[in-house]
């Protein structure tokens, strides 16, 4: 009777893998879909716990430290506001200069907050989870961003919930720009004995630069636009280090974002309409 | 009824995943669902530990496969080929499972484990271009890591699901060895 059992099952088990294996992108899709909305509740949860076990955790904090964080944040905040008078005026500048020239003005982005639910658990792909899905208006290759810069874009998307590939996956690959010059190239994680980084910020490169100038420690990347996924402008990281190879340079970026504390994000669902510039 | 909890415990241990971060000092992430899987077929008989193999590799594909550009970078459903492979090999550990002695099982979970994650990483070095087989230090920590977890985790877990097993008359050496 067992041996009877035993081969059923192994017969049946044959045809399911089969089954599993000659299941077309469209069908892995809709099955990545369907188990994503099973689970969201179940992250949510946890997230939720999670949010309540760290905020009791930071309540249980001195009464000096709490004075010394409001001072703190006190500073930073009269910091953050002046720094967006000074970006207000910029954005000014540049749509009056764009109006010039005759092009369509790029300005804020239409944006959602999604919050993390949780983090791919696995070795080696970087994907997180956030709490916003098609009935938020979300769809994939929606690109995914924090104030400090960008983070990823949308892959996978339930009616509740959607998965983020984020820039510091091997998939995901950047076209970017140097700040302040005309300098080009595609980001991405460096194979070469990153795929095994133990840490959630691992190096990128921007590869395909020409050899000279070189780059200097510091400079600045940001989203070029190409590819209309990742809009123009988003702030990547900045160049650690620049390298020579046979036919051409790569640099070494550090993302901007801190990828091992991310927990709010913004997605961007489109542009909003270009004001019109003062006369 | 025991092969319907083991599924449901490895569902819930795969959402909990998702808020463990990593093996502190070691670097591997904490591995629960194979934990679970393990459990389950060491408990099992056969026919038991290839349904809780297929349920396996479909949760964990579809929480790890990428479809990034229209494109599915690793084929999905090779999870439940690796699973019900390695479940094999614990599901011939079966009898002396039964017996009582479950350490040693504990420790084929966390190999089993770091094998697996081996097989993961060899699988995505494949895929993906250059061609490179790069095993540096933190590749080997990610992968004994995980390993060292499992083991660590495996124990409390064969230990309580045995005792609550053997409580509910689930675990009847005598009538189920094959």
């Amino acid at each position: 009777m067992n041996k009877r059992k035993n081969i059923l099952a192994i017969i049946g088990f044959i045809i399911a893998a089969g089954f599993i294996f000659l299941m077309s992108p469209q069908n892995v899709q809709r099955v990545q879909n369907g188990f994503l909305g099973l689970i969201s509740p179940f992250l949510r949860t946890g997230s939720d716990w999670e949010r309540k076990y760290k905020d009791y955790r930071s309540g249980l904090k001195k009464l000096g430290e709490l004075e010394a964080d409001v001072g703190r944040l006190k500073v930073e905040n009269d910091r953050l506001k002046a720094l967006n008078q000074a970006l207000q005026g910029v954005e000014a500048e540049n749509i009056r200069l764009n109006a010039a020239l005759g092009f369509q003005s790029q300005t804020a982005f239409s944006l959602i907050s999604a919050r993390v639910l949780g983090r791919n658990p696995s070795n080696w792909w970087s994907t997180v989870n956030i709490d916003r899905g098609k009935k938020d208006g979300v769809t994939t290759e929606m690109c995914v961003l924090t104030p400090d810069g960008l983070v990823g874009k949308i892959i996978d998307c339930t009616e509740t919930s959607s998965t983020v590939l984020l820039i510091t996956d091997e998939n995901c690959k950047v076209a970017a720009t140097i700040e302040a010059t005309e300098r080009q190239g595609i980001v991405r994680v460096e194979v070469r004995g990153e795929r095994g980084s133990s840490t959630l910020q691992p190096r990128m490169t921007l590869n395909f630069l020409s050899k000279a100038p070189a780059l200097e420690p510091g400079q600045k990347l940001r989203t070029s636009g190409a590819g209309f996924v990742y809009p123009a402008g988003v702030m990547i990281g900045e160049v650690v280090d620049f390298r020579m190879r046979e036919l051409d340079g790569y640099a070494v970026i550090q993302p901007s974002v801190d990828f091992a504390t991310l927990e709010d994000v913004f997605i961007v669902t489109g542009m909003k309409a270009a004001p019109v510039a003062p006369k | 009824m025991h092969f319907i909890s083991i599924a449901v415990l490895m569902f819930l241990a795969l959402v909990t995943q998702h808020f463990l971060g990593e093996m502190p000092g070691l670097g591997g992430r904490i591995l629960l669902m194979p934990v679970l899987f393990f459990y389950g077929a060491a408990a099992l008989p056969l026919w038991g530990m290839l349904g809780l193999a297929l349920l396996a590799g479909i949760m964990w594909d579809a929480v790890m496969v990428q479809v990034v550009d229209g494109r599915v970078e690793v084929m999905f459903g090779w999870s439940v080929l690796l699973y019900a492979g390695l479940g094999l090999i614990m599901n011939g550990l079966r009898p002396l499972f039964l017996r009582g002695y479950w350490l040693a099982h504990c420790v084929v979970v966390g190999l089993l484990t770091s094998f697996s994650v081996l097989v993961e990483y060899l699988i995505i070095t494949f895929r993906r271009e250059p061609l490179q087989l790069v095993f540096t230090k933190e590749i080997w920590m990610r992968m004994c890591g995980s390993g060292v977890a499992a083991i660590i985790v495996a124990v409390p877990v064969f230990l309580i699901l045995n005792w609550i097993a053997s409580w509910a008359g689930l675990l009847k050496p005598e009538r189920d060895i094959d």
